[in-house]
């Protein structure tokens, strides 16, 4: 195999592991943040995932170039072709941790949310094992021990899911008594997922443009 | 229908095939069987003034080495130059020179070298002999030469030249070796051919009764014996004929299977 | 930075009214592969050719523009259309090596074949010529299988094994550039493989020009590629430029095959 084509794969599966490994450096700190609601580790966290934008566009541009230039096939393509996706998720997640990060620095200083953190702090533990599970699968070649790590990472991601319906459940009960608030609640959320949308449909666009005129992959 | 046509074709074809072989056969028998009838080893001992070979065959020998040594140089020298050097025009005429030389009648061949060498020089010689065969042999060495030389590819002079070696050095270093065996080859069967020959000596080297190795006088040849012996009233002379073309044969069959055995092994290391 | 540079290079050959190639503006960089692509009878090996006038084993070509060569010694370009004599040529050819697509080893001893340019460049010191051909077997990558039949015939050697010994040979006088005339066309994947990743290590020693068909090759080892098409240059860029982003529509046509 050429050198030129090893060093770059290596290249790109390096910095998609170096994004990974923010996103666990963040959700950690933050893990340990919700513990006693420290605004400051809050803050901390979010260096970790910083510039994500550009570090994406670069592995994406990277993943191109190899593509036109060395004509990958079977593994090689899966796996150039997969890592495109797997940035674009990470970029995501790592937006979804930012918005966590806001999310909760408000309502640790307002309410008393005791049973809130109940929930919260094992559903963030699971998140940062499977964040953690995931990233060292990167590395990992052996099938068997792959397939093991992959459903150690269902098994927290339904964890999560559980959690969260309790907490909606819960909720759900502290709003029968406040009946405005539940109407204004369920508004806030839907115009969050309207959000959403919209911004999946810029990147649509972003997409679109760039196979009718060429340049470099670039979100904004 | 087509079968048919296909199993007629390859029946005339075997039988065309087999009257050729079989001819050839003929010739061969005739000649084993004339000629052991005649044989003995003492014709190897004795000059043909004492009723043996010795000083015809050691001549004829001796007319055609002389022949190759002037022949073959030239010849290689003058194909080289055709295939390598000659461009267009010139490399041409001496192709078609050599072409016209190599079909001339050798009768032809022998009457211009007696005009030539043996009128000037006052009488029948050796070399007069040995000049006709070479030049009955530098139009087959010629040919043979340049096509040898042609089959060599050209990126093999090309590849010599990109190291950096003058188109002299390329030739000699390279092109020749790679022409080497069917070069050879070639000149084995041209040797053949000419070590064979008749008419060419009839007139200018005639033939000798006595061992000989004096170029300047008229020098024993088997084959010109060959001649003289078949026209003489004697059954004796007609025998020793006999076994003269025997032994003449069996010499030029060995000469050119070693050439054929020699274009075999061209194909491995 | 350049090692040869070719300015509104044309090329005519012997007896043909037009020329076949026209107004080339390229350059070899140094340490650097640099592809020719382009349709068959684009000028491609035409234009290789012409950078070690090998053209001129067949006179009568007329040339213009310049081909200008680093000299070394001096660190000035020369012009190596001015060359007329025969040393001249010589050691030209000693300086811009050149492998042909179909393996040409000479019938000699692959010890012979690769010390031949050697000795043509006046080493006669046994023990030097030894370590020259090891050296230059080893940059090859064929020392190895090799090392212990250096007195055979070079022709028993396979179809790859052979273009690597003449890979050896023109390495071996330690050229500054080395052409390459679509190397691997006559040779298996394995063997294309193989020389495609001796290509990639070579380069840290010479400058290399290659002339493939297989636009993959050149996508994968060269650092320059050029786009030809009918004598002319269309495009000259870094190789990822041309395979992401071409210029012109015409080398976008060729690489993804909309013409032949």
């Amino acid at each position: 195999m050429l050198q030129n084509f090893t060093d770059s794969i290596d290249n790109i599966k390096d910095k998609v592991k170096g994004i990974g490994e923010g996103l666990l450096s963040a959700n950690e700190l933050i893990l340990d943040a919700l513990e006693d609601c420290d605004t400051d580790k809050f803050n901390e966290a979010k260096n970790f995932i910083k510039n994500i934008s550009s570090k994406s566009d670069e592995i994406d541009n990277e993943i191109i170039k190899v593509l036109a230039l060395y004509t990958p096939e079977a593994r090689d393509l899966r796996s150039v072709v997969a890592y495109m996706k797997i940035t674009n998720e990470l970029s995501r997640a790592c937006a979804n941790t930012r918005s966590f990060i806001k999310g909760f620095t408000d309502v640790c200083s307002d309410v008393d949310t005791k049973t809130i953190k109940e929930y919260a702090l094992p559903m963030q533990a699971s998140t940062v094992k499977a964040i953690k599970t995931t990233v060292n699968m990167i590395n990992i070649d052996d099938t068997d021990e792959m397939q093991e790590c992959y459903n150690d990472v269902l098994i927290e991601e339904s964890k999560t899911d559980d959690l969260y319906e309790m907490v909606e459940a819960n909720l759900h009960d502290l709003a029968k008594k406040m009946n405005e608030f539940e109407k204004f609640y369920r508004m806030l959320r839907a115009l969050r997922k309207s959000g959403k949308i919209a911004d999946r449909a810029s990147s649509i666009a972003n997409l679109l443009v760039y196979i009718q005129v060429g340049g470099n992959f670039c979100k904004s | 229908m087509r079968l048919l046509i296909n199993k007629i074709v390859l029946g005339l074809s075997t039988l065309s095939a087999l009257i050729g072989l079989g001819f050839l056969a003929w010739i061969l028998i005739t000649l084993f069987i004339k000629g052991l009838g005649s044989f003995h080893f003492s014709l190897f001992l004795n000059d043909l003034i004492d009723g043996g070979l010795r000083n015809l065959i050691v001549g004829q020998f001796i007319l055609a080495a002389i022949a190759a040594a002037l022949g073959i140089p030239l010849g290689m020298i003058a194909g080289i130059y055709i295939q390598e050097y000659g461009r267009g025009k010139y490399a041409e005429i001496i192709r078609n020179l050599s072409d016209i030389m190599m079909s001339a009648p050798s009768i032809v061949i022998g009457a211009f070298v007696y005009a030539i060498v043996v009128v000037p020089t006052g009488g029948t010689s050796g070399a007069a002999g040995a000049i006709a065969l070479s030049i009955m042999m530098l139009p087959i060495v010629i040919n043979t030469t340049d096509n040898m030389l042609s089959l060599v590819p050209k990126e093999l002079r090309e590849a010599g030249i990109a190291l950096g070696a003058s188109k002299y050095k390329v030739i000699i270093d390279i092109v020749i070796k790679a022409a080497k065996v069917g070069i050879m080859t070639g000149i084995l069967l041209a040797f053949a051919r000419i070590i064979g020959e008749t008419a060419p000596l009839l007139f200018t080297s005639e033939t000798s009764n006595y061992f000989s190795l004096d170029l300047s006088e008229s020098f024993p040849s088997l084959t010109v014996s060959i001649y003289d012996l078949a026209n003489e009233p004697e059954e004796s002379s007609r025998d020793l004929a006999w076994a003269a073309s025997f032994i003449l044969t069996v010499l030029v069959l060995a000469i050119n299977l070693t050439g054929r055995f020699f274009t075999r092994n061209k194909g491995g290391k | 930075m350049p090692v040869m540079q070719l300015n509104d290079f044309s090329f005519t050959y012997p007896g043909v009214s037009h020329p076949s190639l026209k107004n080339i503006n390229i350059e070899i960089r140094k340490n650097k592969i640099t592809a020719l692509i382009g349709p068959s009878g684009c000028g491609k090996s035409t234009l290789l050719r012409s950078m070690n006038r090998i053209h001129d084993l067949y006179p009568g070509n007329k040339y213009e523009g310049s081909i200008e060569l680093l000299n070394t010694k001096t660190n000035k370009m020369e012009n190596i259309l001015n060359i007329k004599k025969e040393n001249e040529f010589i050691e030209l050819r000693q300086k811009v090596g050149m492998i042909f697509q179909k393996p040409t080893p000479f019938p000699m001893s692959i010890f012979d074949n690769v010390a031949y340019g050697l000795k043509i460049a006046g080493i006669k010191n046994k023990t030097q010529l030894e370590g020259r051909v090891e050296q230059a077997l080893k940059d090859a990558a064929l020392w190895r299988e090799v090392k212990d039949r250096l007195g055979k015939s070079a022709m028993g050697l396979s179809g790859g094994q052979q273009q690597r010994l003449c890979i050896a040979r023109a390495v071996a006088v330690k050229p500054e550039v080395i052409l390459f005339d679509e190397p691997t066309s006559a040779l298996d994947p394995i063997s294309t493989g193989a020389i495609e990743e001796l290509l990639v290590e070579l380069k840290k020693d010479v400058s290399i020009a290659i002339v493939t068909h297989n636009m993959q090759q050149a996508s994968r080892i060269s650092d320059y590629t050029a786009f030809m098409y009918l004598g002319d240059l269309i495009e000259f860029d870094k190789t990822e430029h041309i395979f992401l982003n071409p210029k012109e529509k015409q080398t976008e046509d060729y690489i993804t095959g909309r013409f032949g």
